[in-house]
């Protein structure tokens, strides 16, 4: 590969591929940032324009495209308490509460920072260590797959607040939810209920957003706004000019801040990320949701997460980003793509004659350096565009009052989720999701172990049932992995002494049920 | 002199009761519902199959509802919750309600565009915006966005549009 590094820097730097990467990432970030739309959206509408470029063209504004729409999702989130996928519903604990108490631009920030400190170290870890993580990903069968879901699923409900008996009650829910559709193993629908369009599964994007998304705004509805202080019609249109003009004078976290309170909380989420992003299946939901559960735990923070903390931002959001290039590892090295993402990465190389796999670096190792190489600008790339463009516009529209905002919203939502799959039953689904996340909030019950395992619930039922038929009845199979073996015990060690420090703890602890102070 | 409970606090310890009760039910209408449908494991007895999942998680759901429900009894659930945010109202209700409404029409019969714009400001009347140039304003610019965005850019079919 360093043979390669003299022909690839000119693939690399050429006019036309940094410009691929700029529009690549401004399309990213503002599908993301707008509610109803995510980034595979982009990438999907993106993908058929590769067929006329170059292979590193190509790279660079699908690369471009996708690390801008892990921040925009966090934007949307942040900004409007819509997650604009389903990772970014990590942000909207914190993220959301800090925008609710007049401080966009410092949530917007922190999740900028750590996003892109999540991003480079991912693309550092990946240009270094594709092969053996790649090995490493190999090692991973149901067993192991499972002992891992189950190491996640157990943090999280430990550290959920209202009492794991109510996160298990969420958790249940979402699997249940799950399990509408069709078999994993013998792909006959199931549960049903003689609905037609219930026989593909419950849409995941319909009812991620209906949960955190609609559920937030019919909680918002029913309180009557009470939020925040709502002035007169022409102070709130007053407002809206002034808004534009100025922003506010505690709203201020510069880097060198974000760097000093959270660099804990982002290099773990960082370390987090690499590690679930590169195995296939679990991806950035779970690396969000378990970085933030993690760092919820940490010495200093205790008690703070869910009232509006950068810490709280920090932790998903670097996770979330981290899992960018690790998530094309499987692809790279072998060929598999391990996520919907690295699907459509899968089909560009197609476009373009590239069979992924063991020989793209020997046959076409100028043009995975210079891949190599657009990963990393990319990233910075994304650093300004957001930094000097999107934050600045989304962190005044974050100050506007919701009474005005919500009602705007709406509209997008629904035609949004509509037009992933031009399916007006999936608006059905996201307004029924909305009416359960708003009863589960109402019950104090969070809504994080609800969509975890409404995500995971497909690869926890796929990888058992493997492993069963793999294990063809001995029960011993499932603890004759050492891998798999480790995770049961971390799983068990942590569950009893978190469940132990929690007792003598202050109220409030871990991660909050959404509905914020 | 004896304290007494606040009646928000016992309103609130009775609706978390019947949330519990609503739990037990429909958790045990779930494994009811599962163990009555004709899953081939009956014939083929083959142990774990489509019949195992949902029930599996249905079950757990009903044992966690059954212990809150007794914790509760027994007042040792200690939740933190928010006596005062227990509030009754159907405004979520009728918003869904007008979504769902608005969606049917908009989608499938007379134009998105006209639809959500009106809604939009329906919203904000309900909500006591009386300012001409926000209900204008707003309204309008969700219209616009909606047919630029997705009309114009994004070519989303929406039968019998008027606009595209």
């Amino acid at each position: 590969m360093l043979e390669a590094l003299g022909s690839a820097i000119p693939l690399a730097f050429a006019w036309d591929n940094l410009l691929w990467i700029v529009i690549g990432v401004v399309v990213g970030v503002s599908f993301g940032a707008i509610p109803g739309l995510t980034g595979i959206v982009a990438l999907a509408l993106l993908l058929p324009f590769t067929f006329y470029m170059s292979p590193v063209g190509a790279m660079a504004l699908l690369l471009g495209s996708y690390k801008g729409s892990m921040f925009g999702g966090s934007i949307s989130a942040i900004t409007f308490g819509v997650p604009g996928d389903s990772p970014a519903a990590a942000d909207v604990l914190d993220g959301f509460t800090l925008t609710k108490n007049g401080k966009p631009r410092t949530a917007l920030n922190t999740a900028l920072y750590s996003s892109i400190a999540g991003n480079a170290v991912a693309d550092l870890v990946v240009i270094f260590t594709f092969v053996p993580l790649g090995m490493l990903a190999l090692a991973f069968g149901p067993r192991e797959l499972f002992a891992l879901m189950f190491l996640a699923m157990t943090a999280l409900l430990v550290f959920v607040q209202g009492g794991v008996l109510k996160a298990i009650i969420g958790a249940m829910i979402g699997f249940f939810i799950s399990t509408i559709g069709l078999d994993p193993i013998l792909s006959r629908p199931r549960l049903d209920f003689g609905i037609t369009q219930l026989e593909s599964g419950i849409s995941l994007v319909a009812f991620v957003v209906g949960l955190f998304a609609l559920s937030e705004l019919l909680m918002q509805f029913s309180k009557g706004f009470s939020n925040k202080k709502a002035g007169t019609d022409e102070e709130e249109t007053l407002k809206l000019r002034n808004i534009i003009r100025q922003r506010s004078p505690d709203d201020y976290f510069p880097f060198k801040k974000w760097l000093r309170r959270t660099w804990r909380e982002t290099l773990m989420g960082s370390g987090i990320g690499v590690a679930l992003g590169a195995l296939p299946g679990p991806g950035g939901t779970m690396a969000a949701f378990s970085s933030y559960a993690f760092a919820s735990r940490m010495r200093k923070n205790l008690g703070k997460f869910g009232t509006g903390v950068p810490e709280g931002v920090a932790a998903p959001e670097a996770a979330n980003s981290a899992t960018v290039g690790p998530t094309l590892i499987p692809l790279l090295a072998f060929g598999i793509p391990g996520s919907p993402m690295a699907g459509i990465f899968m089909g560009a190389f197609m476009l373009q004659g590239i069979a992924p796999g063991p020989g793209l670096f020997t046959d076409y190792a100028d043009v995975m350096v210079a891949v190599f190489i657009m990963m990393l600008a990319g990233t910075f790339v994304n650093l300004f565009v957001s930094k000097f463009a999107m934050i600045p516009i989304f962190s005044r529209l974050g100050l506007v009052d919701p009474r005005i905002l919500v009602p705007a919203l709406i509209p997008l939502l629904v035609i949004g989720i509509y037009s992933i799959n031009l399916r007006p039953f999936d608006v059905v689904l996201m307004v029924g999701a909305g009416l359960l996340g708003f009863g589960l909030r109402r019950l104090n019950i969070s809504l994080a172990p609800t969509v975890v395992a409404f995500m995971i619930g497909p690869m926890v039922e796929k990888h058992f049932r493997r492993g069963l038929i793999l294990g063809a009845g001995d029960w011993t199979y499932w603890f004759a992995s050492p891998i798999a073996l480790g995770l049961y015990i971390a799983a068990i060690v942590l569950a009893v002494f978190l469940l132990r420090r929690k007792k003598g703890a202050p109220d409030g602890m871990g991660i909050p049920s959404g509905e914020g102070p | 002199m004896k304290q007494t409970v606040p009646d928000s606090r016992e309103k609130y310890d009775r609706a978390e009761s019947v949330s519990y009760v609503v739990l037990i039910a429909v958790s045990i209408g779930l494994v009811a519902y599962i163990w009555l449908q004709p899953w081939a494991y009956f014939h083929t007895a083959d142990g774990v199959s489509l019949a195992l999942f949902p029930t599996v998680f249905a079950v757990i759901l009903c044992v966690a509802s059954i212990i809150g429900a007794v914790r509760k009894a027994m007042h040792r659930d200690n939740s933190s919750l928010s006596i005062e945010d227990f509030d009754l109202s159907m405004r979520p209700v009728v918003l869904l309600t007008g979504i769902v409404l608005v969606s049917a029409f908009g989608l499938w019969r007379i134009d998105p565009v006209f639809n959500f714009t009106a809604l939009v400001l329906v919203v904000l009347l309900v909500e006591g915006v009386r300012d001409w140039r926000l209900l204008v304003g707003m309204s309008v610019l969700t219209g616009a966005t909606i047919y630029v965005l997705f009309i114009l850019i994004l070519n989303v079919y929406f039968p019998n549009v008027w606009l595209s």
